[in-house]
């Protein structure tokens, strides 16, 4: 009798336990497919998580940031006789490309009062720490600590310190999202340099993007440089993006000059004039860029 | 009267919250630091990320160990975050993990018996399945198949920290037995 009893209400537990998995994988069905094509309200929620999450991460990380940073700074110590005598060679390197650099920035400032080139609207920048990569194998995407508060938008470019990161596409209160220029979904104009050929960057989640719809490919030549045009207005005309490698199976790869698995920091760029970031002494701070060379109208206003 | 006539989703619910022990909290609380610590960004090998994925080694511990270690909805809120971190489709990662735990499940009274080495080698045929969906379900969402690597490299790490995360949790799930909360 008791026995029956154990036995009818164990029955009746696994019944119910296999009618709620039952839901459940109908129910992850369900959202599988609504869900499939990634639609804008998903992006919110992606995002409202992504900045919940964050102060969690922000702790969860510390201890892998922290044996990072250790790594890093054994290794430089180990290596700082080699480096210093490096760093000194590429310093003289560095001078001699300053100077050159400087007499074109004259020339081309004299061409643009000869041809009165109106210069490009003003971009400031907000230096972000990217906080973790959050896209796991499938996505290549980074989450930076700045978000609506600092001014970011959607759209906004991120560049490292030697060439384009990527571009801004959703952005919390807290925290913002960069999808790389790797990425699958990825697709940036470009125009390649000396050939003056325009194409478009296409990310394959791989580490080196494609260069996809071009028919000019014999113009091109191993280590070409590679920049945005600034067709479409998404990113910033002249940025810098890497250089151009023919492949045996004649596709045309872009080896990036930013090494986007070694990044810490980044910049934001956006064309609003101010952008208010909060000190540690919770007082606004404004954050200019540096500003442009002798531009037309600061000559005109002399 | 509704209530105790045990329908819809009260009744769900209730039976969720009787079946679960109260270390299924706490598995769950480890479970999802876990979950944000496979987020965190390391060295890639490869250009691919080298990350095991913990939540997969969590779900099978538990899973072999008793079917009220972690409910069903808890399986499937882990998966839901999963998929909300990963940017992959909604219930993709919730609805592998419940067919990975329905599947050892059912495969219980053999590993628990069986050694180590059995059980290793299980969860290295059951990772391989829930990778080869998620990389089906990821593929089919982009329309595009992605290269292999990119799941080969996570699933090799995966494996590789098999022992040490089961060592651990052993310990875990010893610990809460003596504090009157688990085993």
């Amino acid at each position: 009798m008791v026995k029956s009893g154990i036995r009818t209400s164990g029955g009746r537990r696994k019944g119910s336990s296999r009618r709620r998995l039952i839901i459940l994988l109908v129910l992850s069905a369900l959202l599988y497919i609504v869900t499939r094509n990634q639609p804008a309200a998903l992006q919110s929620i992606h995002q409202v998580f992504t900045d919940v999450s964050y102060s969690v991460k922000y702790l969860v990380s510390r201890p892998v940031v922290f044996t990072q940073d250790f790594l890093a700074l054994a290794q430089n110590y180990l290596s700082l006789r080699s480096e210093n005598n490096r760093l000194k060679k590429e310093l003289d390197k560095f001078h001699q490309i300053e100077i050159e650099n400087e007499m074109l920035r004259h020339q081309i400032d004299d061409y643009r009062e000869l041809f009165n080139v109106q210069p490009e609207a003003q971009k400031n920048s907000i230096v972000a720490e990217i906080m973790f990569d959050p896209g796991g194998p499938f996505v290549r995407t980074y989450v930076l600590n700045v978000g609506y508060n600092n001014g970011v938008t959607v759209g906004d470019t991120v560049v490292g310190q030697f060439g384009l990161v990527g571009r801004i596409v959703s952005v919390g209160v807290l925290s913002s999202r960069v999808l790389l220029v790797t990425d699958l979904n990825s697709r940036i104009p470009v125009r390649v340099e000396p050939a003056g050929v325009n194409a478009i960057l296409a990310g394959d989640n791989s580490d080196v993007p494609k260069i996809l719809f071009n028919a000019e490919t014999q113009n091109m030549s191993d280590g070409d440089i590679v920049m945005a045009s600034g067709l479409g207005g998404q990113v910033q005309s002249g940025t810098p993006i890497g250089k151009i490698r023919l492949e045996r199976n004649g596709s045309i790869s872009v080896i990036l000059f930013e090494k986007l698995d070694h990044l810490n920091l980044v910049r934001v760029l956006h064309g609003q004039q101010n952008i208010a970031l909060k000190s540690t002494q919770d007082e606004p701070v404004i954050l200019k860029t540096a500003p442009q060379a002798n531009s037309l109208t600061d000559r005109q206003g002399e | 009267m509704a209530f105790k006539s045990g329908t819809g989703l009260v009744n769900f619910l209730q039976n969720q919250r009787e079946s679960a022990r109260p270390g299924s909290l706490f598995l769950f609380i480890i479970a999802l630091l876990f979950l944000l610590f496979q987020s965190v960004q390391l060295p890639g090998l490869w250009g691919v990320s080298a990350m095991p994925n913990f939540l997969l080694i969590i779900i099978f511990f538990c899973s072999v160990l008793g079917e009220d270690r972690l409910g069903h909805v808890q399986i499937f809120s882990l998966g839901l975050m999963q998929d909300l971190l990963m940017a992959t489709p909604l219930g993709l990662w919730g609805g592998v993990l419940l067919l990975m735990h329905l599947y050892t499940r059912s495969q219980s009274t053999i590993l628990v018996a069986g050694s180590f080495m059995t059980n290793w080698i299980s969860f290295a045929l059951v990772a391989l399945a829930a990778y080869a969906l998620i990389y089906l379900g990821v593929s089919l969402q982009h329309d595009f198949y992605f290269n292999f690597s990119l799941i080969l490299i996570p699933y090799i790490a995966t494996l590789a920290v098999f022992p040490v995360m089961t060592k651990l949790l052993d310990f875990l799930e010893l610990r809460l037995s003596r504090i009157g909360i688990g085993g």
